[in-house]
């Protein structure tokens, strides 16, 4: 095999396959390699950029949509309290109103009732007071004079006619 | 055209940690050999040199064969869910 | 008819020699050369209009390249640590894969094919490793020679074994490619010459194995490139990782 027979050729082959491969790897790391890796790396960093702002937004739209989501939730709870504060509130005003009604009712049926009682018992009391008079009229004109019987009408309608006047005249 | 490759992949291998094994018994073999030139101690320093030697050529396996392992592995992981790799790309 | 060994032969071709060491200039070299100048020529090439973010085919191929690598490098040696040997890393690969192609070509010449060169690059990366491992750990790197969790009775054993293992692994580093390569081309070379020997109405077989051989050939001349780095990448991730 020549190459372990040809040793004269050694010292050259090794000199100048490392002095090749020193100058090779000296020029790409200088000039070849950086714009490839460079490449590499903004398109994995616009890559992974674009992925984090797609995320980034999905997120946010997440965030809103969740406070979207809480503000009708409370929204909706709000309303449904008013709903029912004002139900409740109705509901007591009805009552309160109704019972005050009632009550008005009931006052007012007693006020009539009272007055309807006084003003019987003063009616009666006038009544009886008239029908006091008028019997003394009527008993003092029989007593006076023993007349006939249409000087009885006569005299009878007379005096009713004289108590009228004088309720009339009282009432007035 | 499968199994011609896979043979062709199990000669590589065997070839490979073979290499390894080789060498190490013929370098302990021969610090051995270059022992019982200076020292006189004629034959056991290249006994003693083949041992270690193939000891050594036996590390140098086991590592090798450990690393395969890994790679097969990964490649296993790899064609056992293309699904996610095809995700990630 | 020569040995099919015959054309790994090298002949000068400009004679340099100083103080007494032989610096000829010959066949393996000028290979290597132009294969070197091709390759910085096609990175230029890809890289020309400063890496744009839409790449061009020849800069995707390029890209593919370097991202396989850089693959390689953060896995072996670690994502951090893995930038500073980026560079050495991928320009060992591509200076092998290259020495490995260029010697495809009939006539030319693979300088990977002479172990003389493959023990240089794997002694120089053994001595990087050891430079490595020292800048790092300092004396601490010698515990790299003892595995954890060996009784301490077996350390006298174990601190030769791991020496003799860690010199073989430049050794068998060097011995793969140099052997895949010489092999490659000592079949080519046999297939070749049968073709070359033989009488057209036969000639054509071995002509047509030495197509599809060179298509294999091809192949490891990738598999060897690859081989080759990783082991480095590997031995480089062992000694910053220290086990």
């Amino acid at each position: 095999m020549p190459q372990f027979e040809q040793v004269e050729v050694f010292s050259s082959l090794i000199f100048w396959s490392l002095l090749s491969f020193g100058i090779l790897f000296f020029l790409l790391k200088r000039y070849a390699f950086p714009p490839i890796l460079e490449a590499l790396e903004s398109r994995e960093k616009k890559i992974r950029g674009d992925i984090d702002g797609a995320e980034k937004l999905r997120e946010e739209a997440r965030v809103l949509k969740e406070n979207l989501e809480q503000e009708l939730k409370s929204a909706h709870d709000k309303a449904k309290t008013i709903v029912q504060m004002a139900n409740s509130e109705s509901k007591k005003i009805q009552e309160k109103t109704l019972e005050e009604t009632q009550a008005k009712v009931r006052q007012m049926q007693n006020d009539v009732e009272r007055e309807m009682e006084t003003s019987r018992n003063k009616l009666l009391g006038e009544i009886r007071s008239y029908t006091a008079a008028l019997t003394i009229a009527s008993t003092e004109k029989f007593l006076k004079k023993a007349l006939d019987d249409k000087e009885k009408k006569r005299l009878a309608e007379e005096s009713i006619e004289e108590v009228i006047k004088e309720m009339q005249q009282r009432t007035n | 055209m499968v199994n011609s490759n896979g043979f062709r992949q199990g000669m590589g291998i065997a070839f490979k940690l073979g290499l390894e094994m080789a060498v190490a018994t013929a370098l302990g073999g021969f610090i051995g050999y270059g022992a019982d030139q200076i020292l006189g101690t004629k034959p056991w320093g290249l006994v003693v040199g083949i041992v270690l030697g193939s000891a050594g050529g036996m590390l140098n396996v086991y590592r090798a064969a450990m690393q395969m392992t890994k790679e097969l592995e990964e490649e296993e992981k790899k064609t056992d869910n293309p699904q996610d790799t095809d995700e990630q790309n | 008819m020569d040995s099919p060994l015959h054309h790994f032969e090298l002949h000068p071709i400009i004679p340099i020699s100083v103080m007494g060491v032989d610096l000829s200039i010959n066949k393996a070299i000028l290979a290597m050369w132009i294969g070197c100048a091709l390759v910085f020529g096609l990175f230029m090439l890809a890289g020309k209009k400063g890496g744009s973010v839409v790449p061009s085919k020849l800069q995707s191929i390029f890209e593919i390249a370097m991202e396989f690598i850089q693959g390689m490098v953060e896995e072996f040696i670690g994502k951090e640590e893995g930038k500073k040997y980026f560079s050495f890393i991928a320009s060992l690969f591509i200076f092998i894969l290259t020495c490995n192609l260029i010697g495809l070509i009939p006539g030319s010449y693979t300088i990977t094919s002479q172990l003389a060169v493959t023990g240089a690059f794997a002694f120089g990366i053994f001595i990087l490793t050891l430079v490595i491992g020292f800048a790092k750990h300092g004396m601490h790197f010698l515990s790299i020679l003892v595995p954890p969790g060996v009784p301490k009775i077996m350390i006298p054993l174990m601190v030769p074994i791991e020496i003799i293992s860690m010199l073989a692994r430049p050794i068998s580093l060097s011995v793969r490619l140099f052997a895949n390569m010489t092999a490659g081309h000592t079949v080519l070379a046999v297939l070749f010459g049968l073709a070359m020997s033989a009488s057209i109405w036969i000639g054509w077989m071995p002509f047509g194995f030495t197509v599809i051989i060179n298509g294999l050939e091809i192949a490891i001349a990738f598999i060897q490139a690859y081989i080759f780095t990783t082991l480095t990448c590997v031995y480089i991730g062992d000694v910053i990782k220290l086990h």
